[in-house]
């Protein structure tokens, strides 16, 4: 079968290379685990052409050899995968790629591309007796550092009759290892009484906390096995929380419904269907944060819910229709209409990942159609421009937060600044010579601080130099950076940590800066690294 | 919970005051496994039958006993609740749980509930080399009913692990397939090719598949299952002529067999090409909407793939269709008929083959967007009513099908109110009554193929029944001891017991009573072949 599907690559390569009469180069090396260096069988190897659609592709063999005997001469990019297995970084500009050059009749031979084996987590979810808990649900958490620091699940698994899980495939990293038991109690009926006290499993994370901060996190190594991750869980007291649905626009109860209750590091924990009156009743919740969602066809309605030690009743759920939100983006000082060039695009994203988009119409003007909420902005201007200044009503925004909890109208105006200038810099290693491909991440200060889509990256040049056309004036801070993963860039505490080895930089209206900076070598960002939580 | 403790902390001195107190009603007994052993842990339910009334909850001790106090008189159904059993009563697959009385000043204490294992099937996914398919996808499929329909569906699901061992558990006895794909991991990196779906034990053919029989509480090692590599394909084509920026475009290929189970596949697009890859042998629709100025286009396209990247797909968008009409009611309703919503109901069973609007309160009801194919249109939720009859254009509509290919029309769906009552008794061959077993009736002589007007029920105790709202017409009663849920409505099931029904024939705003049949085992005939 394989040799099957090589042949059928094959064919097509060869038909699409009688055109060019250049005489084709062979490909051949091997792929290897990056922790043992054992050769890896059964991987992909591709070879990305570069701007050609059509790809080299094959398997290795049981030595974790692969070999392409018909290459048309070029660069390439050749990738390796498997199951169980992550691409290895091999540079920095190319972050999963292995870049090749074949010449004329050139056999290239020797290509090593790695793999990262990815590590596997088992264990078991006992209750407090000791008792096997089934279809529990484990999950692996890591910080994600973007517009806040949040732990998010990065894997998942559920507990079998026996109260196993594993977790395969878990990214080399430090985890929270949480267990979420949900309540078998969605089948009772209204007005149910309880003989025995209501007690429900809070969320749990690894070994027995309730809370992240209390937590044990665990390095996990690349190819690591991590058994016997037990966990064991206990009951606390369970309330109710009641309420009421009510339809936003016909004041009526809303029936053919249903709440979604999630938790607050939004993990699903249940759902509730109101009764005929609309009235609603959620049991099985243990003290904590909840969010209630309640979405039909054209209604939406979202309600974070603090439990404490009692029952929560009287909750209004509020389910509304959308409404319209009008704006305009427009050039500073071009007096409307103005046309701009591509295709501008206004985002809002809600926190539970609900939103609107729209597409800006020749005219600059757009709507979008939402529900109540809280809302991340994401508007970008042409090339040449920036955000200047998000106005909602008459209150600004442009810090690009929304608050539309209340309001249900308004007309939402960007506009986009063409005073840009430029900054052009230098990067230098700790001998100070030139760093070339080191990232430099310049960073939004001052009256700007926060606005992310003020946040730029890129990559120093051969020479250690760079430039960086299009920035809004104002204030920035400019890190170079020997190694450093797209989470970590954008996180305030990280760049905290290396606050002082920035260089600030002024840019006026239209004006031009430069600017030199020391690169911060790979072994510092990793130690800082491992300082974090 | 606090103000419930409250009132009563008031009222019970002045009852102290004035009579003795009412003697504590408790209903309690034991939980059972179908072996006599006592399962603790389970949830049990004591459920009202009227819904208004008060029902009760009561995990059972480590013992399996329980007992709930202050029990209301009534009539209760009871059940008990717990991971890795099922119900073990007597009576037909979906039959409520049996009843229970609770007299006034008498308390039931001897309450068994029995509780039967349900089974797990383990094994190992391998690939040709007989290395471990980590993460596979394995699934139980079992033949089931849905709307008349008997489908193979997955009713289990597990992830291989590291080992490509898995466990499939909460098997109800019965007869399982086995299914195995791998799992798609390659996180956008080009894949040469995946492992095509499985049966057991080696087939890609359903039809080929062998059946595993699960009783209660087995547990069946060694179901090693070998899936094969097969190269992957792509789907390439043109997209039509794009209009200006403002427009909407949306493009996906779908299996035409659903959703479910294992599909990778991903897309590229521009403005004039579409390319979807990753895509294993089968059969596709490729399902489009542009929207443009307030306009809506739509394409379903049926593709196949076979041994070799499909080129040059040009896709044919249709203006979509909007379906208007309305929906009245004659005479007067006996339940209050809002929420209802018009249903259309394609043949292509994805998420795209289903459109619906809801009724206004004048009766109108407007579906946009509606891809030009034949459906099948339902009025919903019509307690106590059904559809009289259904007018397309101009002309009535036949089993309920209305055909937009041609272009639209306006839609009238009247809703009759003249139903009628049937009431009866089953007894089994022995002339005992037959206990909970179900009932079915179904549409005959006019309305032949409306499975809208079929109604199904169960016996109680005592081998009684009575179905409600049964529309006037001509119609066959069937009384099943042991039938999966929803197969009688399917004719090819129905087909070796043609002749063991009662004709009924309902007339407007009728009431039957007396209707008097013997139960049908399936198991005792002959089984209808799979």
């Amino acid at each position: 079968m394989r040799n099957f599907a090589s042949f059928v690559v094959f064919a097509a390569v060869l038909s699409a290379q009688q055109a060019p009469p250049s005489k084709p180069g062979k490909v051949e090396g091997v792929v290897l685990n990056s922790v043992t260096n054992d050769p890896v069988k059964k991987a992909t190897v591709t070879l990305q052409a570069q701007g050609q659609p059509t790809n080299h592709s094959a398997t290795t063999d049981a030595t974790g050899h692969f070999h392409f005997d018909s290459v048309e001469p070029g660069k390439y990019m050749a990738i390796a995968n498997r199951d169980g297995f992550i691409p290895a970084q091999e540079s920095l500009r190319n972050p999963w790629a292995k870049p090749i050059t074949v010449a004329e009749e050139q056999e290239v031979k020797d290509v090593s591309v790695k793999l990262i084996p990815l590590a596997v987590v088992s264990g078991h979810v006992f209750d407090e007796d000791g008792d096997p808990v089934v279809r529990a649900s484990v999950q692996a958490l890591r910080y994600v550092r973007g517009r806040a620091r949040q732990l998010n699940p990065s894997g998942y698994a559920t507990t079998n009759d026996l109260g196993e899980y594993q977790l395969l495939d878990l990214e080399p990293g430090r985890y929270y290892f949480l267990a979420a038991v949900q309540p078998r109690l969605a089948r009772l009926p209204p007005h149910t009484k309880s003989a025995t006290p209501e007690q429900a499993y809070p969320d749990t994370f690894y070994p027995s906390a309730l809370q992240a901060e209390q937590a044990t996190a665990s390095q996990v190594a690349a190819g690591a096995q991590l058994n016997g991750i037990d966990f064991r869980v206990h009951k606390a007291p369970a309330f109710h929380i009641r309420g009421k649905a009510v339809n936003g626009r016909t004041g009526e109860p809303l029936r053919n419904a249903q709440i979604l209750i999630q938790t607050r590091g939004s993990v699903f924990f249940g759902n509730v269907r109101p009764q005929q009156d609309g009235t609603f009743d959620a049991r099985g919740v243990v003290s904590g944060s909840y969010t209630l969602i309640c979405q039909t066809e054209d209604l939406y309605s979202r309600q974070v819910i603090d439990v404490g030690d009692h029952d929560v009743d009287d909750v209004q759920l509020m389910v509304s229709p959308p409404f319209e939100i009008s704006g305009t983006v427009r050039l500073e000082g071009d007096p409307p209409p103005s046309e701009h060039r591509g295709q501008m695009r206004v985002n809002l994203v809600e926190m539970m990942g609900g939103g609107a988009a729209a597409v800006v119409n020749a005219d600059g003007t757009f709507s979008l159609k939402v529900t109540h909420g809280l809302y991340d902005i994401y508007a970008s201007c042409d090339a040449g421009a920036y955000v200047k200044s998000i106005r909602f009503g008459d209150q600004d925004v442009t810090s690009g937060k929304i608050d539309l909890t209340q309001q249900s109208s308004g007309a939402l105006n960007i506009v986009c600044g063409t005073d840009v200038g430029q900054i052009q810099g230098s990067v230098q290693n700790e001998n100070g010579e030139p760093a070339a491909q080191a990232m430099i991440s310049v960073v939004p200060e001052g009256e700007h601080q926060g606005r992310q889509d003020l946040f730029f990256q890129l990559m120093s040049g051969e020479n250690g130099k760079f430039e960086y056309r299009d920035l809004a004036p104002g204030d920035y801070k400019v890190f170079a950076w020997e190694s450093m993963d797209q989470e970590m860039m954008r996180s305030a505490e990280f760049q905290k940590a290396f606050e002082s080895r920035g260089a600030a930089v002024s840019i006026s209206p239209g004006g031009n800066a430069s600017v030199q900076v020391k690169m911060i070598p790979a072994v510092d960002i990793e130690a800082e690294k491992n300082k974090l939580p | 919970m606090m103000r419930i403790a409250l009132v009563l902390s008031i009222a019970a001195p002045v009852l102290l005051a004035q009579e003795p107190p009412p003697p504590r009603l408790s209903v309690a007994g034991i939980v059972i496994s179908s072996a006599g052993d006592p399962i603790r842990k389970a949830t049990v339910i004591l459920r009202a039958k009227d819904e208004a009334g008060i029902s009760y909850t009561a995990d059972s001790d480590a013992n399996g006993r329980f007992v709930i106090y202050d029990v209301q008189p009534g009539a209760y159904v009871v059940s008990a609740d717990r991971q890795g059993f099922m119900s073990d009563v007597d009576g037909a697959p979906g039959a409520p749980p049996p009843g229970l009385k609770v007299e006034a000043g008498q308390s039931v204490t001897d309450v068994k509930i029995k509780l039967a294992p349900l089974g797990v099937i383990t094994g190992r996914v391998l690939d040709d080399d007989g290395d471990p398919v980590r993460g596979a996808r394995v699934e139980a499929m079992a033949y089931t009913y849905q709307g008349g329909k008997k489908e193979l569906r997955s009713v289990a699901q597990a992830s291989a692990n590291d080992k490509g061992e898995f466990r499939l558990f909460g098997l109800d006895p019965g007869t399982f397939y086995l299914r195995a794909s791998g799992h798609n991991r390659s996180r956008g990196i080009p894949m040469l090719g995946s492992f095509a779906p499985t049966y057991f034990p080696s087939t890609t053919d359903a039809a080929h598949a062998a059946p595993i029989d699960v009783s209660s509480g087995a547990q069946l090692r060694g179901f090693d299952m070998r899936l094969r590599r097969e190269p992957h394909y792509s789907v390439r084509g043109k997209l039509p002529e794009a209009g200006h920026e403002g427009a909407e475009r949306m493009l996906q290929i779908v299996p035409r067999g659903g959703l479910e189970g294992h599909f990778p596949s991903s897309m590229r697009q521009d403005d004039e090409t579409f390319e979807f890859m990753d895509l294993l042998p089968g059969s596709y629709v490729v399902i489009g909407t542009v929207s443009e100025d307030g306009k809506t286009s739509v394409v379903r396209q049926p593709v196949e793939v076979v041994n070799a990247d499909v080129e040059g797909v040009t896709l044919n968008f249709l203006p979509a269709i909007e379906v208007t009409g309305s929906v009245r009611v004659e005479g007067t309703p006996h339940h209050p008929l809002d929420n209802l919503r018009v249903f259309l109901r394609g043949d292509v069973p994805m998420m795209m083959g289903q459109s619906s609007a809801e009724v206004k309160p004048d009766g109108s009801f407007v579906i946009p967007d509606v891809v030009p194919d034949v459906y099948e249109i339902t009025v919903g939720p019509t307690q106590g009513a059904y559809m009289k009859s259904i007018r397309f254009g101009d002309a009535e509509v036949q089993e309920g099908r209305i055909d937009l290919t041609q272009g639209s029309g306006a839609v009238t769906v009247l809703l009759g109110t003249d139903v009628g009552e049937l009431e009866g008794s089953v007894k089994k061959s022995n002339g005992d009554p037959a206990v909970r077993v179900r009932i079915t009736l179904i549409a005959y002589g006019a309305h032949l193929g409306r499975g809208d007007l079929s109604r199904s029920g169960f016996t109680d105790e005592q081998g009684k029944f009575h179905l409600r709202n049964v529309a006037p017409g001509e119609y066959k009663l069937f009384a099943w001891e042991d039938v999966p849920i929803d197969a009688p409505q399917d004719p090819e099931f129905r087909k070796p017991f043609e002749k063991q029904f009662v004709a009924v024939k309902m007339e407007p705003n009728g009431h039957q009573t007396a209707v008097e049949l013997t139960v049908i085992s399936v198991k005792a005939s002959q089984r209808p072949a799979q």
